[in-house]
C-alpha cells in the first residue's frame, strides 16, 4: 500500500528495535528525520535553526506524537526559508520512488 | 505488495505531507531521494549504543584517553570516528560511587547520535522529566 518502501526504510524499524525501543513507528517518521538532517547541512545551516522550531512545535502540545511535532517543524522551516509555501505543499504529488 | 503506478493508494495526512515536502525540494534541486535513503540506512547502519560502549571501553581501559574524554568529549569520541549531527557539543560525566549523573530529556531533539543512535520513544516522553525530578 502507498509507494514502495523497502530497503533502508524498512530495515529501520528493526534497527530501532535493537537499539533500546522503536524509535520509528512508520518510514515517514524515517523520512522526515532525513529530510531535516539533509537540508539543515546542505544549506549549512546551524541544527539550532530547526531544533528551535521543533522546542516550539513540542511547546505548542506536549502530548502531539513527536514526529508529528516534528513533521511541523520541518514545514515552518522550509516555509520560512522561503523554499515553499503551504499551497505548494498542499498541490505536491508525491515524489515515486522505485521499489526496491 | 506494489505500488500501482496509475492508482496510487492514499497516503494518511501526515504521510502524504511529509512526501510533498519531499518531492517540493527534491524538485528544487535541494534533496536527493538515493541521498535521503542513505542518511537512513547510516542511521541504521552506524549510529547505535555500541558506539558509545566502544568509548566508554576505550576510557576503562586507557586513563590517558579517559582525560581527555571528560576533558573534551566531542575531540575525544571523534578520534574513535564517531562525529555529525548531534555530536557538536558532547559532554561526558563520570559516575563515582558517590556521584551517579542523570541525564534527562529536554524535548528539543538533543540527543547524541554519534554515541547512541536516535531517542528511544520512552526518551521523548512528556512524563519523563517529571520522572527524573521525582
Amino acid at each position: 500500500m502507498g509507494f514502495q518502501r523497502r530497503g533502508a526504510l524498512s530495515g529501520i524499524t528493526d534497527a530501532a528495535e535493537r537499539n533500546g525501543g522503536l524509535v520509528f513507528d512508520a518510514p515517514w517518521q524515517a523520512r522526515a528525520l532525513a529530510i531535516a538532517v539533509t537540508l539543515v547541512d546542505k544549506l549549512d545551516l546551524p541544527w539550532d535553526t530547526f531544533r528551535r522550531r521543533l522546542m516550539d512545535e513540542i511547546g505548542t502540545d506536549p502530548q502531539r506524537p513527536y514526529y508529528e511535532s516534528w513533521s511541523a517543524a520541518l514545514e515552518s522551516m522550509v516555509v520560512d526559508l522561503d523554499l515553499t509555501t503551504p499551497a505548494a505543499l498542499d498541490a505536491a504529488e508525491p515524489t515515486e520512488r522505485a521499489p526496491r | 505488495m506494489t505500488a500501482d503506478h496509475h492508482h496510487p493508494a492514499k497516503l494518511a495526512p501526515i504521510e502524504a505531507r511529509v512526501a510533498a515536502i519531499e518531492s517540493v525540494l527534491v524538485e528544487k534541486g535541494i534533496l536527493d531521494t538515493d541521498a535521503l535513503d542513505q542518511i537512513v540506512q547510516h542511521f541504521e547502519d552506524n549510529l547505535g549504543p555500541m558506539n558509545g560502549a566502544k568509548v566508554v571501553a576505550r576510557a576503562w581501559s586507557d586513563p590517558a584517553y579517559k582525560e581527555r574524554l571528560l576533558a573534551n568529549g566531542t575531540a575525544a569520541i571523534a578520534d574513535l570516528g564517531f562525529q555529525g549531527p548531534q555530536g557538536e557539543l558532547m559532554v561526558v560525566v563520570e559516575n563515582t560511587p558517590t556521584v551517579h549523573n542523570l541525564v534527562v530529556c529536554t524535548l528539543c531533539s538533543c540527543y547524541p547520535w554519534p554515541t547512541l543512535g536516535l531517542p528511544p520513544k520512552w526518551y521523548k516522553s512528556a512524563g519523563l522529566p517529571l520522572a527524573g525530578g521525582a
